[in-house]
């Protein structure tokens, strides 16, 4: 089949690794699951379609663009904040100010999952995340679905009843699915990522303070510290998959954002020295001394409290693991 | 099956199946009305489902009796002992109604879906591809921003570029080659940059430039 035979359907999810996207072929739906160097292909032909079930969900989805974009027109901003950087402050604010706007109208667009089933599979299409989109293409689908299965048959709601009634013990057990990946249990690891989250507070707000000065070395290692440990963390969590113990996901998204606002702050302090190393040839005893840097602390200190508490108490609340099983024999773990 | 809600997983009321009222049917009589969100009676989610009339149709299965074969009878290529329904459109094997499958308007026998899988003959048995064309461009842009590793990442390039130009890329993009033409061009430019920075260099030793250093 040559390419211009597929036709691009509504919707597209554009992620930093991956990008969904739904196709059209002449008797089949192509859902394209591709990362930047390779393509994964499902096919779902149209005589096997049962049911597209959309369902209005509250979530959010902010492209990582536009993340990306007001991550540098803060740090841009941040940086026009002296008055000798003047010339980068208002276009970084206008920049946010335009990321802001987004928001607002992005906001206003409901968002919403789409299902696809057929007899043997319940597939989300993520591509479908908008609510226009999702009806543009059961409008533009719908009817070929039609057209190849023909008309629902006279009764078919009550008949779907019945279908219920008959169907097999498989059937009727609930789609949730079997938890084959080890859920979220608590962990010390987690405990102490946010432990360094507080105490690189606790050092900057020392920093902050002549009486007690913290050299700048001691923040930075712990900042690394915790940045390396947050990733390593948000890696091992994210490639475990869902979990389905309450807070459980929350938690993740904490160490997520503990690993954001160490990481932006770390790289926003370096870039704020560079800036007035590489523009305007200035050199500070003190790292302090350099414009924007006391504002970035501040912030450091509120972020690494906003993210660092409720992340503990969520981290102590989880679960405990089941203990292992020993042997009958030996007592010890089985190998 | 019970259409069941992609929320919670409960079976979805009778209401809320009716809510899509048959996607193609509503859309055709132009009754937008009939296309109204309800809420699922456990989680309250706001559902609207479109049912299709695949939802009561079942394959039939063929029974033995069906399936054996008399006297006289041709036979399966795979079961001696089954009747033959139809012959393979690839190969032209003999196939019972188990072993024909029904793929593009064809009967195929599961060997050569097999082959043609394994292969990569058959467009729509395809499940993956790799795109050289993209990891081509990748390797002309992205290391030039770094300069020094477009050293290596221009040859790759190119190579990759030459190596790939009849492998075929992603099944649904509908100008496969243009990718690999930019590789190449950037490529290109970036090699003989390179070459005329190498020229210069030497140039300018052999002039004595680069060299007269003060003591």
């Amino acid at each position: 089949m040559s390419p211009s035979e597929y036709r691009k359907l509504p919707g597209g999810f554009r992620g930093f690794f991956r990008r969904h996207t739904l196709w059209l072929g002449p008797d089949h739906l192509l859902l394209v699951d591709s990362t930047r160097f390779s393509e994964t292909y499902k096919r779902f032909y149209l005589p096997d379609i049962q049911t597209i079930v959309i369902r209005k969900t509250p979530r959010f989805v902010l492209p990582y663009y536009w993340v990306v974009l007001a991550i540098a027109a803060l740090i841009t901003l941040l940086a026009g904040w002296s008055p000798s950087r003047q010339v980068l402050f208002w276009p970084a604010a206008a920049i946010l100010g335009g990321v802001g706007l987004y928001l607002y109208v992005a906001s206003m667009f409901q968002s919403c999952t789409c299902h696809l089933m057929t007899r043997v599979s319940n597939v989300e299409l993520s591509s479908l995340f908008r609510l226009r989109a999702a009806m543009r293409f059961v409008d533009l689908i719908g009817p070929r679905i039609v057209a190849v299965q023909g008309q629902l048959p006279e009764g078919w709601v009550e008949r779907t009843t019945t279908l219920a009634e008959l169907s097999t013990a498989a059937d009727r057990n609930p789609d949730t699915l079997v938890d084959l990946l080890p859920g979220g249990t608590f962990s010390w690891i987690v405990v102490f990522v946010f432990v360094f989250v507080l105490l690189d507070a606790g050092m900057t707000w020392l920093q902050l303070h002549p009486p007690a000065p913290v050299p700048l070395s001691v923040t930075n290692v712990m900042n690394m510290i915790a940045l390396a440990v947050c990733g390593t963390i948000s890696i091992v969590s994210l490639s475990r998959g869902k979990t389905r113990h309450k807070g459980g996901p929350a938690l993740r998204m904490l160490v997520l954002a503990a690993l954001f606002v160490v990481a932006a702050v770390t790289y926003g302090a370096v870039l704020l020295q560079s800036f007035d190393q590489q523009f305007f040839h200035r050199t500070f005893q003190d790292v302090l001394d350099y414009p924007g840097m006391r504002t970035l602390a501040i912030g450091e200190i509120v972020l690494d409290l906003v993210v660092a508490i409720p992340g503990l108490i969520l981290a102590f609340r989880q679960p405990q693991a089941p203990p292992k099983p020993t042997s009958l024999f030996t007592g010890a773990p089985p190998a | 099956m019970a259409i069941r809600c992609t929320g919670c997983g409960s079976p979805l009321s009778n209401d809320v199946l009716e809510s899509g009222n048959n996607a193609a049917g509503s859309k055709a009589s132009g009754n937008n009305a009939a296309r109204e969100f309800r809420p699922c009676p456990f989680c309250g989610s706001e559902t609207l489902v479109f049912a299709f009339s695949a939802l009561f149709t079942c394959g039939s299965v063929p029974t033995a009796a069906e399936m054996a074969a008399g006297i006289g009878d041709a036979t399966c290529f795979y079961h001696a002992s089954k009747r033959a329904a139809a012959p393979c459109s690839q190969c032209g094997r003999f196939l019972c109604k188990l072993c024909s499958v029904d793929f593009s308007g064809a009967v195929w026998c599961p060997e050569c879906i097999e082959a043609g899988r394994t292969r990569k003959r058959v467009v729509n048995l395809e499940n993956q591809r790799t795109l050289h064309d993209s990891v081509a461009l990748a390797l002309a842009t992205w290391p030039a921003l770094l300069v020094y590793p477009s050293l290596v990442a221009a040859p790759a390039a190119l190579f990759l570029s030459i190596a790939y130009w009849k492998r075929p890329s992603s099944i649904v993009r509908r100008h496969p080659k243009f990718r690999l033409v930019l590789a190449m061009i950037f490529s290109v430019v970036q090699i003989g940059l390179w070459i005329t920075l190498f020229v210069w260099t030497v140039y300018q030793i052999r002039k004595g430039v680069l060299t007269n250093v003060p003591k």
